[in-house]
């Protein structure tokens, strides 16, 4: 006879290789934490209090919705406060609390929730928070705190290389430091500043296989072929590319923002062409635009498209050309 | 390994030195249980009754078309129970239970066909059937259908190699030496141990099946140890395969090997190629050169709870249980028990159930070792996208599946181009139960 002997029955496969969200998550965070502290160095406590206080904010919204829709509370997973530390980490260290509190829960509410959590959402949450700041209170995202070590400064705020373009020609712009761009004494968002930290965490990322390398090489790609024609055609109106790559946020939008799984597409050539209409989008918002960065909008847009792009794949094995055409 | 459209290696087949091992037969159990149906046609119809008895080797159920295959006595001794019981894919199935006298008397063999060259392929797929030789081709076929397709309405067979109006002719035969699931090593282990027989096996394919192409598919390391076992003449060519998953899964290979596509849902012969494992070819050299049936199952018992893995020869209808035991394996520790490999196999519900026809591996794994999944949402990292050697998307097909969208026509037909290869619930972060999804969709469709 054969009677049951307490053993868990499932279907295949039994293993699994070991991966979770949370630790892609957690990873993620962690990469984030160089250009976070490097932010912190430059623009003091208040720095570390905004980044503290949005992923707070980001955890605790999250939570109440989960119980308010009677949900599983799923917060351990790490999604929240990644997403709380990207909106922070894009704000000026100036940024009073009360907006930090509003644009972190804007976050989870209106970028995640009403589309139905993790998973769901068409837009990246961290970019619907930061848009609803921006359009709210424009003034806020004008004004970037002077770096200094430790932010002990009496200087007034300044302007990020990106606005010094828009606002006083390439000229000015010339004067920007690379190199001080690198290391992340330049004006703008707490975590966008310093060009080594974000690309050092993007390159964590890509190694431990938590993105694949083509959204990011892609973004870089579009940025620089499209600057560098701008360039080429008239270097005493444009900036040259590299300006584009370390000025504003455009390399947290490369490897931190443009790769969110969500948001953008799975396929290899959906991946490459989302990644390089970003950095295509960037140069075109920065140089006929109004607005400065155009990360954050370039970033969005090609969200949208992520659907279409997610239909440009390899041939299924074994279904033939002309039946995939009849379905 | 040009012109192929599968990804041949996404996970080393990690076996460590148990190909090294040696078979040990496991003793005559003393109950058996026997399944009329081990193959893909109609339930074979029992010979016996309770209370007679049998001898090692007798048939106990006679094949009631070309279908199917006989079902043979793994021991002597008294029929207790002739009744339909649970079976180890998830439904019911009759079976015999056969209590051993501790005897093994054997019954008499067939004739051995020693001379096959000259024996008609007809008669000898008579035998093999006969004999109970299946192999596994979509479900578990007998060796005669998957060589020569049945007509399912007048129930004869089509003609050996011949080209009809939905098949071509068969043309290829490949004889794998290596494992389709990781942790499984009978095949090469096999060869090692047969491979003076390797020619006298590629000989008898060639015969059955008249094709002229023969292809012997080793591992690297085995590639020396067959060119000199199969000597200059054997007329089979030896090509190496990667030792990786879903490399090694049939369809993949084929693919590799040949270039040739199996359509969604089809089996290899609509390929015009037969895949067969090197203990497959044994078996039916066995049963025409010797004319003994086959009642005889390789198994590698590996997972967490069996230390160290062992290889092993084990009769056909022996209970789970009486295979752990003999590995020394503590049944307590057992979380999850699978009749298969990791990536395929089937998760057992009782330690009762017997060993059948065509499975390589039972595994057994501790609570720590069991893949937990958790119907979570997809959060679109397109993980499985990547790994998936089909080009599927898994990550859209299971959202249909999820929330029960079976309509669209695309859906459907990529839905029939899935392999069940099981690496997309093997990578998923969400720990999605990806293949319970899509044999749900597949049987609701009646794929």
């Amino acid at each position: 006879m054969i009677k049951p002997s307490g053993l868990t029955v499932s279907a295949a496969p039994h293993v699994h290789c070991g991966s979770s969200v949370q630790e892609r998550m957690t990873l993620q965070i962690l990469a984030l934490v160089p250009a976070t502290l490097v932010g912190i160095y430059f623009f003091g406590l208040h720095a570390a209090i905004v980044v503290l206080l949005s992923m707070a904010a980001a955890m605790v919204s999250e939570m109440a919705l989960q119980k308010a829709l009677k949900r599983e509370v799923s917060v351990a997973d790490g999604s929240a406060a990644l997403t709380g530390l990207i909106f922070a980490l894009l704000l000026p260290a100036s940024a009073p609390w009360w907006a930090v509190v509003l644009g972190s829960a804007f976050c989870m509410i209106m970028g995640k929730w009403v589309f139905g959590g993790l998973g769901s959402y068409p837009f990246n949450p961290a970019l619907v928070g930061y848009l609803m700041v921006k359009i709210s209170w424009p003034i806020l995202l004008t004004e970037w705190p002077a770096p200094a070590p430790f932010g002990i400064t009496n200087a007034l705020p300044i302007e990020t290389g990106a606005e010094i373009l828009k606002r006083y020609g390439v000229t000015m712009a010339e004067q920007f430091s690379m190199i001080n761009a690198l290391l992340g004494n330049q004006a703008g968002g707490i975590g966008a500043v310093c060009g080594i930290a974000l690309i050092a965490g993007g390159v964590f990322l890509i190694s431990r296989k938590v993105f694949s390398w083509h959204i990011p090489v892609a973004f870089i790609a579009g940025v620089l072929l499209v600057g560098g024609i701008f360039r080429i055609m008239n270097p005493a109106e444009y900036a040259s590319p590299f300006f584009h790559l370390l000025s504003g946020t455009t390399l947290l939008g490369v490897f931190f923002i443009a790769p969110e799984y969500t948001t953008s597409p799975c396929t290899i050539w959906g991946k490459l062409l989302y990644g390089f209409g970003c950095g295509v989008m960037v140069m075109i918002i920065r140089v006929y635009g109004t607005y400065p960065d155009g990360v954050v909008f370039a970033i969005l847009l090609m969200n949208l498209l992520t659907p279409i792009f997610d239909r440009i794949r390899p041939k299924v094995v074994g279904i033939m050309k002309e039946a995939q055409a009849d379905g | 390994m040009k012109g192929t459209l599968f990804k041949s290696s996404v996970l080393p087949l990690k076996t460590g030195k148990l190909d090294r091992l040696p078979m040990t037969e496991v003793p005559a159990p003393r109950e058996a249980i026997v399944f009329m149906r081990q193959h893909s046609g109609e339930v074979c119809k029992p010979v016996v009754e309770a209370g007679d008895r049998v001898l090692l080797g007798q048939v106990v159920g006679t094949a009631q078309d070309q279908q199917g295959a006989d079902v043979h006595s793994p021991v002597s001794g008294e029929v207790t129970l002739v009744a339909p019981l649970e079976d180890p894919y998830g439904g019911f199935t009759l079976a015999a239970m056969i209590v051993s006298d501790g005897k093994d008397e054997a019954a008499e063999a067939m004739e051995p066909m020693a001379d096959f060259n000259n024996m008609p392929p007809t008669r000898m797929f008579e035998r093999l059937r006969r004999a109970g030789v299946t192999t596994y081709d979509l479900e578990p076929t007998p060796l005669s259908a998957a060589i020569c397709p049945v007509d399912t309405a007048s129930d004869l067979p089509t003609g050996i190699a011949e080209s009809t109006t939905e098949l071509p002719a068969l043309d290829t035969v490949i004889v794998n030496t290596v494992d389709e699931e990781p942790l499984t090593v009978i095949n090469q282990r096999l060869f090692i141990d047969n491979r003076d027989r390797a020619a006298e096996g590629i000989a008898l394919m060639k015969r059955l099946t008249g094709a002229p192409r023969v292809i012997f598919a080793v591992r690297k390391s085995h590639e020396k140890i067959a060119v000199k076992a199969l000597g200059p003449d054997s007329g089979a060519e030896i090509k190496v395969v990667p030792v990786s998953y879903p490399g090694t899964l049939p369809i993949v290979m084929i693919n590799a090997l040949t270039s040739r596509t199996i359509p969604p849902g089809g089996t290899a012969r609509d390929a015009g190629v037969l895949h067969i494992s090197f203990e497959i070819m044994l078996d039916a050299l066995e049963a025409i050169t010797k004319g003994s049936a086959n009642i005889y199952e390789m198994l590698t018992v590996s997972g967490g709870a069996v230390n160290p893995p062992k290889n092993l020869k084990v009769r056909i209808g022996t209970p789970l249980r009486a295979v752990l035991r003999f590995v020394g394996c503590r049944e307590a520790g057992i979380e999850k028990l699978v009749l298969g490999g990791p990536m395929r196999g089937k998760a057992q519900f009782s330690l009762d159930m017997p060993v059948v026809k065509g499975v390589n591996t039972i595994l057994a794994l501790t609570e720590s070792e069991v893949a937990e999944v958790k119907e979570t949402s997809c959060i679109n990292c397109g993980d499985c996208v990547d790994i998936c050697p089909a080009n599927l998307q898994p990550n859209l097909l299971s959202r249909s599946c999820e929330f029960f969208k079976y309509d669209n026509p695309q859906f459907q037909k990529e839905l029939r181009a899935c392999i069940e290869c099981g690496l997309c619930g093997y990578v998923c972060p969400s720990h999605r139960p990806m293949m319970q999804y899509f044999l749900n969709a597949k049987h609701h469709l009646g794929m």
